[in-house]
């Protein structure tokens, strides 16, 4: 089964770490600038260390790493643990960028490939397979049949 | 006489100063309560410590105006607005609202250093500012610390860089300076 795209290389080169935050919270992405020098910098809820939760950290870092590569304009980018009742946050976020941001994480980490191959499968055996959130593969499904690719 | 005219003066200024503060401070809790805000929060949106906020609040502090100033940012209204009415606090003239003329909508571009950062931080999570107090003051907690840790490695590289650099410029002269003609 074609593997979803190795991030952390591309995390390393940004500053990342962990540390203590609300439950609620999954990771938070800040850039600024400071001794003419622009600085962005990752941090992770910590519970994601745990390997239990290695497929909502690596969903965490690629929609970050979205931020980053789409030049999002802003300073600061938190992204809410998803199923929780943050969903009320949402009209209050900026709706588009984390849409975009979840469409890069769902093309990085759920190759069309895998989906291929496996679509007769349940998303949630996928979800396994490719060790991402479930709702990364709705996700990527819904992106194939909509724009068919 | 002159002595107790001037005792009586003093002591006029300092009364009406003080009720200017209680005022003051009333106004900032009102606004601040109206808006569900902790203290805590207040302090992250203007920038002006909590405990000096707190104080502020119980009328046992004369605010300068560029605390208020940044008070009334964080509220996005103006200073005019705040002093309106009170005594003791000169007019708008000369008085600028250092809020962004954009509105600090969330997306408004890359700081120009951490202070704008934080600026636009607050603006963004003030939008998604439903977060409990505790909530909130752990992520601002945690933002803060986290550019301070990534500053200070920063500028450790650079200064060894640099004294890597210097160090690296100093050896072939030394050599030049022993080397036999």
């Amino acid at each position: 089964v074609p593997q979803p795209v190795n991030l952390a290389t591309v995390l390393d080169a940004i500053s990342t770490e962990f540390q203590a935050m609300p439950d609620t919270v999954e990771a938070v992405l800040v850039r600024w600038k400071k001794y003419g020098k622009r600085f962005t910098q990752i941090t992770f809820n910590d519970v994601l260390r745990e390997p239990a939760y290695s497929a909502r950290l690596r969903q965490a870092g690629a929609h970050e790493f979205g931020h980053v590569v789409c030049s999002h304009r802003g300073d600061l980018f938190v992204m809410w643990r998803a199923g929780t009742d943050i969903d009320r946050f949402a009209r209050h976020l900026d709706e588009c960028q984390e849409r975009q941001c979840d469409y890069v994480a769902a093309y990085l980490l759920v190759p069309l490939q895998t989906l291929r191959d496996l679509k007769n499968m349940e998303a949630s055996y996928i979800a396994r397979q490719l060790d991402v959130p479930e709702h990364l593969v709705k996700l990527r499904f819904e992106i194939w049949k909509k724009h068919h690719r | 006489v002159e002595g107790v005219a001037l005792l009586l003066t003093n002591v006029y200024t300092l009364t009406t100063m003080l009720n200017g503060a209680s005022a003051i401070g009333e106004r900032i809790k009102e606004w601040r309560t109206a808006k569900g805000w902790s203290q805590g929060q207040l302090a992250f949106f203007s920038g002006v410590r909590s405990s000096h906020l707190s104080l502020i609040e119980r009328g046992m502090r004369n605010p300068k105006v560029e605390t208020l100033v940044k008070i009334a940012d964080a509220f996005k209204r103006s200073y005019v607005e705040l002093v309106d009415g009170i005594e003791g606090y000169p007019s708008s003239e000369g008085v600028e609202s250092s809020t962004r003329e954009d509105g600090g909508e969330v997306g408004a571009g890359v700081g120009e250093d951490r202070s704008t950062a934080l600026r636009d931080a607050q603006i963004n999570l003030r939008r998604i500012g439903e977060l409990n107090p505790e909530d909130f003051d752990v992520v601002v907690r945690v933002i803060n610390a986290v550019m301070e840790k990534t500053e200070r490695k920063y500028l450790e590289e650079h200064r060894a860089k640099r004294n890597r650099r210097k160090t690296s410029q100093q050896a072939p002269a030394d050599n030049r300076e022993v080397s036999p003609s």
